[in-house]
């Protein structure tokens, strides 16, 4: 029998030695070149709330840190993007009455144990819990506080187009935001604009996304500054927009990238509560003696849309009839509802940005990102290396909990759309910039409890 | 002694992967495997009983044989482009020995019957480890799926030149398809592994026929079997993270243990093939086969408790037909030795969006090399076959999961027969 194991012992060390067997690559993982970090090297960031790093209603160091713009600086590895760190809770829509931060408490009610559908409990961290946080004086350091040169990260919640150019403090702004202060320290800063403050950094990149709150004021229930009594109209906007464009162009050396506004009323905000009676019960509407949904008082339950915050007023028996549940009988007040009036003004004004947008920057060959496009994407659903992002509120990844802010992923996708756009448009000498993009599946993994 | 231990062999390590079209697989003899498979026309040996059970109504008296095919798998993956298009992620190596037991019996002169054991469909992936991070770990982390089919056959010699048969097969089937799953109002992620098997019943059917001296026709089929997985179970895990009240939401939404049902109809398939023997000392065949892969359209798992609130999961595979050419020569180098080879085009089943790292399959060419041996009433076989499949380069996923997929596999077969 040894033919047998001469053949087998051939067989074996054929098959040790003569299969084919792939080579990695030689290529290695994207890696940011030192013209890169140059490019990265004195980067600012101009804009609104998304630019800021406002997340679930408040702006607080812990979320900050994952403002898209910080990713997008990580990512570059620039050493030195410096924001306006504050402290926990942080400062936010509900600061006046003395809370920061909102926090998914549960996400079913325990006390309402019967729900069909989860009630999800969300709360603002009360200051009083905190002790140590000052209101007044916000900043999660003194360094940060007195941080010499402007920062990096000029982005202020709750400021207009207009205010890039004209803010230098609350009283002296278009939108008396109470967050401009704490962003741009003057007089102490020597009274300089968001804009003055960007140029006096002698910036080599610049990110401007402005505007969304131009609307987002107006159609907000609450608003942190002064509530619009209509959004700025599209030829006032287009106006700003172009002397914004100007201005940022006539510092030289400096790339620049801008974004369009987002349709705001695909947010959870605006998405939430319907416009009928919930059954406090099973949390599902609340069905009458002949089996028909009611719709809220003051609610046109075809057209109207019912602002997120409405549901606090619910509770109370705001908008609901007297002898249902706890109905008070009275009309929910107005300010939770989007007519259709004032839904079609809305929609018009986005577009006027978004039609004086891409008409200015085409005509001065300004690097556009399509941020109208990419908040549509997520609300038909963004997949990503095996998980989906949608526009549903807490559960569809996207947005943070005040329903209108993306949340840390929502920021590292956002982070994502401008880095691929600096990729395509940005040179550095004859080269294409190539920044890597964040990783978020790694990302995830990195927010893990065990590993945070 | 000898035996035993190769019994034992093959019938405890019987994993398997993908390596014919979608998830079947098409080495089920070393003879045939010389010639690229191309055999369903000469159907001359024992694995006839898979090839064209037809033909082993040429095979005299009580014949026994066993065999096993070693695949040894090379696959990665480059992408996704969504996170960077250079990231570069090697799948975990795998060794798999589909393996075979068949006999014959020659009961009176025109009718034989047979028995088969053989491993028809499987698929065996597994990305990420310790030391290697893989990027794709939503979409999978290890998927197998084994089957074990026992097919008795009855072939008539109808005329001369003239054989038919008739077959029942019995499949039996399991599943594990293994994910991580993230829990995004807690920013949680979690495991999810599914296990199933059941067993399905289908038929064959073939025909083998010599119209000259020297020319064969063979022609099979092999119909649908259907799996109906009632009793599986889905688990779904996630790290302690120490707050009671996530951990509490986490234990209500995600059950570490429910029951989970999905069904899958296995393709159907059929095969023709024409071979000449143009000198006592060389054959040469040529066929076409066709998997019906367009019967995997979707795979809908459902759950007995809900998961995240859904009591089903539809996740859609719209496969299609996949037919492959294959040609394969024998020539006798002596009286006992012959040698072989052959090549062969698969098509692939799964259409670019469908593609996942799970069955990350494209459109294969395989060359063979093979010889035979007789000595006594033995028969040994043996075949080397590597397996190149076209770099496939993915820009629609519908996971926007694009990148490139690359994979060969080195097949070693071995088979013996015995006539006694």
């Amino acid at each position: 029998m040894k033919w047998y194991k001469t053949v087998f012992a051939a067989a074996a060390v054929f098959i040790l030695t003569a299969g084919c067997k792939f080579d990695a690559p030689v290529s290695n993982p994207n890696t940011v070149t030192p013209n890169e970090k140059l490019l990265f090297s004195r980067f600012v960031a101009l804009g609104d709330n998304i630019v800021a790093g406002y997340q679930n209603a408040a702006l607080t160091d812990s979320l900050q840190r994952y403002s898209f713009v910080n990713l997008m600086a990580r990512q570059a590895e620039a050493e030195n993007f410096v924001q306006p760190l504050l402290g926990y809770p942080g400062l936010g829509s509900e600061s006046l009455a003395g809370f920061g931060v909102l926090e998914l408490k549960y996400l079913d009610d325990p006390k309402t144990p019967d729900t069909i559908i989860p009630d999800p409990v969300i709360m603002p961290v009360p200051f009083s819990d905190y002790p140590d946080f000052d209101p007044f004086d916000p900043y999660l350091t003194e360094e940060i506080k007195l941080h010499p040169l402007p920062y990096n990260n000029l982005g202020i919640p709750g400021i207009l187009l207009e205010d890039v150019l004209v803010a230098l403090d609350k009283l002296r702004s278009r939108s008396h935001s109470q967050m401009i202060d704490v962003v741009l320290r003057n007089p102490a800063a020597g009274d300089l604009t968001p804009f003055e403050q960007a140029r006096a950094f002698v910036p080599s990149l610049i990110v401007c996304w402005a505007g969304m709150y131009d609307v987002l004021g107006y159609a907000l229930y609450k608003v942190p500054g002064t509530k619009l009594t209509e959004p700025t109209p599209p030829a006032e906007f287009a106006e700003h927009f172009s002397s914004l464009m100007d201005s940022l162009q006539s510092i030289r050396g400096a790339g620049l990238i801008v974004g369009n506004v987002p349709d705001i009323l695909d947010m959870p905000y605006f998405n939430t509560v319907g416009p009928f009676v919930i059954d406090t019960v099973t949390n599902t509407p609340y069905l009458d003696e002949s089996g028909n949904k009611v719709p809220l008082i003051g609610v046109n339950p075809e057209t109207d849309i019912v602002l997120f915050p409405a549901k606090n007023a619910t509770r109370q028996g705001y908008g609901i009839p007297i002898g249902i549940l706890n109905g008070n009988g009275e009309a929910l007040d107005e300010d939770f509802i989007l007519t259709p009036d004032e839904q079609d003004l809305i929609r018009q004004a986005i577009e006027g940005y978004n039609t004086a947008i891409d008409t200015i920057t085409r005509n001065k060959e300004i690097a556009l990102v399509d941020m109208y496009s990419f908040f549509k994407q997520i609300k038909d659903g963004y997949a990503y290396a095996g998980f989906t992002f949608t526009a549903e509120p807490i559960t569809g990844g996207f947005y943070s909990l005040d329903g209108v802010h993306p949340s840390v992923l929502g920021n590292a996708l956002i982070a994502n759309e401008w880095l691929s756009k600096i990729n395509k448009t940005l040179r550095t000498g004859n080269f294409f910039v190539s920044i890597p993009l964040v990783n978020v599946v790694q990302l995830m993994s990195d927010l893990q409890p065990q590993n945070r | 002694m000898i035996k035993t231990k190769l019994w034992l062999f093959i019938l405890s390590v019987s994993v398997s992967t993908a390596f014919g079209s979608g998830f079947s697989i098409y080495e089920q003899g070393a003879k045939a495997s010389g010639m690229a498979s191309a055999f369903i026309a000469q159907s001359n040996d024992l694995s006839a009983l898979f090839y064209n059970p037809a033909g082993i109504t040429a095979l005299p008296g009580l014949q026994v044989g066993l065999g096993t095919t070693i695949i040894q798998t090379d696959f990665d993956f480059t992408g996704p482009d969504v996170v960077d298009s250079r990231l570069y992620t090697p799948a975990e190596q795998g060794v798999f020995p589909p393996s075979t037991i068949y006999a014959t019996y020659n009961v009176i002169p025109d009718l034989t019957v047979g028995f088969a054991f053989y491993s028809m469909f499987g698929l065996a992936s597994e990305w990420g480890s310790e030391t290697q991070p893989w990027v794709g770990h939503f979409l999978t982390t290890k998927s197998s799926l084994q089957t074990y089919s026992l097919n008795p056959v009855i072939a008539y010699r109808v005329l001369d030149n003239l054989s038919v048969a008739i077959g029942a097969v019995a499949m039996q089937a399991n599943v594990l398809m293994e994910k991580d799953i993230y829990f995004s109002a807690r920013m949680l992620e979690g495991h999810s592994k599914l296990k199933a098997e059941t067993m399905g019943y289908g038929f064959n059917a073939a025909l083998q026929y010599e119209p000259l001296e020297g020319l064969f026709f063979g022609l099979t089929y092999r119909s649908n079997v259907q799996l109906d997985f009632n009793d599986g179970t889905a688990a779904f895990t996630f790290p302690k993270t120490g707050d009671p009240v996530i951990d509490q939401e986490v234990a209500a939404l995600f059950p570490n243990g429910t029951q989970a049902s999905a069904s899958i109809k296995m393709p159907d398939f059929i095969g023709v093939g024409l071979s000449y023997r143009f000198t006592p000392n060389l054959t040469v065949e040529a066929d076409y086969t066709r998997f019906g892969w367009s019967s995997y359209d979707k795979l809908v798992v459902d759950f007995n408790e809900p998961v995240a609130g859904q009591t089903q999961s539809v996740t859609e595979r719209n496969y299609r037909d996949a037919s492959s050419v294959r040609v394969g020569l024998e020539y006798y180098a002596l009286d006992n030795l012959a040698l072989r080879t052959g090549y062969a085009w698969e098509e692939s089943a799964v259409p670019d969006a469908y593609v996942e790292p799970s069955l990350p399959e494209g459109t294969r060419h395989i060359y063979s090399f093979g010889m035979g041996y007789v000595i006594w009433d033995f028969k040994l076989d043996l075949s080397y076959q590597v397996l190149l499949q076209d770099d496939r380069n993915i820009e629609n996923s519908v996971e926007n999961f694009n990148g490139k997929y690359r994979g060969l596999a080195n097949m070693y077969g071995v088979s013996l027969g015995y006539a006694f």
